[in-house]
């Protein structure tokens, strides 16, 4: 079903060189991908231009064959910064994106219930966001973006706040939810083991192109001992070396 | 803290001290003493002389107020978001801004009379303008991301001014509104200076043409105390409807 095309898309802020150019990229339904590459890259634009919230200058961006017209129906999104709305208490911001359309139910709350206990924050539900620590901001606007089941998921750098022991706990949640959900995503970090450990498909950019594409074969569901087997240290290896602009191994 | 309400005490003491002094060195026409002005501010707001004159004042203040506002908020918010309106009426509104409203104030007497309309008009222009710059710059300041996030959550227009732009300007407005309060209770004095029959203003007027200078000091004291009353209520509104932007206690633990 749901499949995600971009085709020999470029873009440029008006008056400005190119941020990308020439960008193709395909994710099937249900895979994860992740873009990396060094800050001003052209990381979030690109997500911006897979998303729908940017058009690209030349080429298409496809969904289901369909080209896109404005942001994706039906997905959710996790900024660079929580941006969480600072007049409503963490629960009501979870439900924000059902209650601008109308009355949330009583089963709304209990599925944004439920999403703040995934991230381990329901603690603080009636708390209001400047109450909260980077992470737990963070973690109000991953429930946000969870709230009405989407098909797909666009993530900029959503646990950059994070310590590392919460970061990886949300991970395996993240990937159990996405397999639950047969969620579709794209996510930028980065973190080369981080990419590692939640992707099918890793793309490297640099200056506004994709130079790098690494297929991640380790089995699902992904486990902590992983992290430290010699086949994900030589797949970090390779991205890393991608990284530098080292292609051959 | 209760070192410093003490200090301030204190200092209220000193002020009246120095006041009687200098007042019963000078003529009662130039400074009338404390022991004067006091005792006739109270004859006269327990015999209920005082009463009609701030009634008038209140409620041309709280009209005027009420009015400006509601339409200041309102044009502030169509200004804001139709863009063409806003560039076709800007130049008009800071020409009407150029004016001295109070130099408008005899125009409006002249035209409304000497009742309680042309007070409340000439309080509630006054008004008008802070608050429609306020809810204008407010409206327009949300960031690029929360619009991203109303974007990408399918938010209409409507939507995106109802549950981002509004809640986002409260502050902004508030600023506003709490500068307005300041200039209404100016407004409506002034209005009251050019022809009323009626007021705490027209009292002034009154006891200056009388040459009583205790009375003059007795509504001086008499506005001093509604001005004050009048920025404790929106303090208090303040409190209440920004608790939540305004929010800075310490940051809980991970």
């Amino acid at each position: 079903m749901a499949n995600l095309h971009i085709a020999g898309a470029t873009y440029s802020y008006t008056g400005q060189p190119p941020t990308l150019v020439d960008i193709s990229w395909r994710i099937e339904r249900g895979e994860f991908h992740c873009l990396v590459g060094r800050s001003g890259c052209g990381k979030t634009t690109l997500l911006n231009l897979a998303s729908g919230l940017l058009m690209p200058n030349q080429g298409s961006v496809t969904l289901n064959g369909q080209p896109l017209t404005g942001p994706t129906a039906n997905a959710g999104f996790v900024f660079q910064s929580p941006t969480l709305l600072e007049w409503k208490t963490v629960l009501d911001n979870v439900l924000l994106p059902i209650t601008i359309k109308g009355k949330s139910t009583a089963q709304d709350k209990e599925r944004a219930q439920a999403l703040l206990a995934l991230m381990n924050i329901d603690a603080y539900q009636e708390h209001f966001p400047q109450q909260l620590s980077g992470g737990q901001q963070s973690r109000v606007a991953i429930a946000r973006a969870l709230i009405n089941n989407p098909a797909f998921l666009f993530m900029d750098e959503p646990f950059a706040a994070l310590d590392a022991i919460t970061r990886e706990e949300l991970q395996d949640d993240l990937l159990a939810l996405c397999r639950d959900q047969g969620m579709t995503v794209l996510f930028i970090t980065h973190d080369i083991a981080e990419a590692v450990y939640l992707s099918d498909r890793v793309a490297v950019m640099e200056a506004g192109q994709i130079i790098h594409a690494e297929q991640i074969n380790l089995a699902r569901p992904r486990s902590m001992p992983m992290r430290y087997s010699a086949e994900f240290n030589q797949l970090s290896l390779r991205l890393r070396q991608a990284l530098l602009g080292n292609n051959t191994p | 803290m209760k070192y410093l309400r003490f200090s301030s005490a204190v200092l209220l003491l000193v002020f009246l001290a120095v006041w009687e002094w200098l007042g019963s060195t000078l003529s009662e026409l130039v400074l009338p003493t404390p022991s004067v002005v006091f005792p006739l501010l109270w004859s006269g707001l327990t015999s209920g002389y005082f009463t009609p004159h701030i009634v008038q004042t209140a409620l041309e203040v709280v009209f005027g107020l009420l009015i400006g506002s509601v339409f200041g908020v309102l044009l502030g918010i169509l200004m804001a978001e139709v863009k063409w309106l806003g560039r076709l009426l800007s130049p008009y509104i800071i020409a009407s801004q150029a004016v001295p409203k109070l130099a408008l104030a005899p125009l409006f007497v002249l035209w409304f009379g000497f009742g309680m309309t042309s007070k409340i008009i000439i309080t509630a222009l006054i008004c008008f303008f802070p608050l429609l710059e306020a809810t204008m710059t407010g409206l327009q300041h949300s960031s690029q991301d929360k619009r991203n996030l109303f974007r990408v959550l399918h938010a209409s227009r409507w939507q995106t001014l109802l549950h981002l732009k509004i809640p986002e300007g409260v502050p902004s407005i508030m600023s506003g509104f709490r500068v307005a309060v300041v200039l209404a209770l100016v407004g409506a004095v002034v209005g009251e200076f050019i022809g009323a029959n009626q007021g705490l203003g027209a009292l002034i007027i009154a006891s200056q043409g009388m040459m009583d200078t205790p009375l003059m000091f007795a509504v001086l004291i008499l506005l001093t105390v509604f001005g004050m009353l009048l920025y404790g209520a929106v303090n208090l509104v303040e409190k209440l409807l920004l608790k939540k932007y305004l929010y800075r206690g310490e940051k809980s633990d991970e």
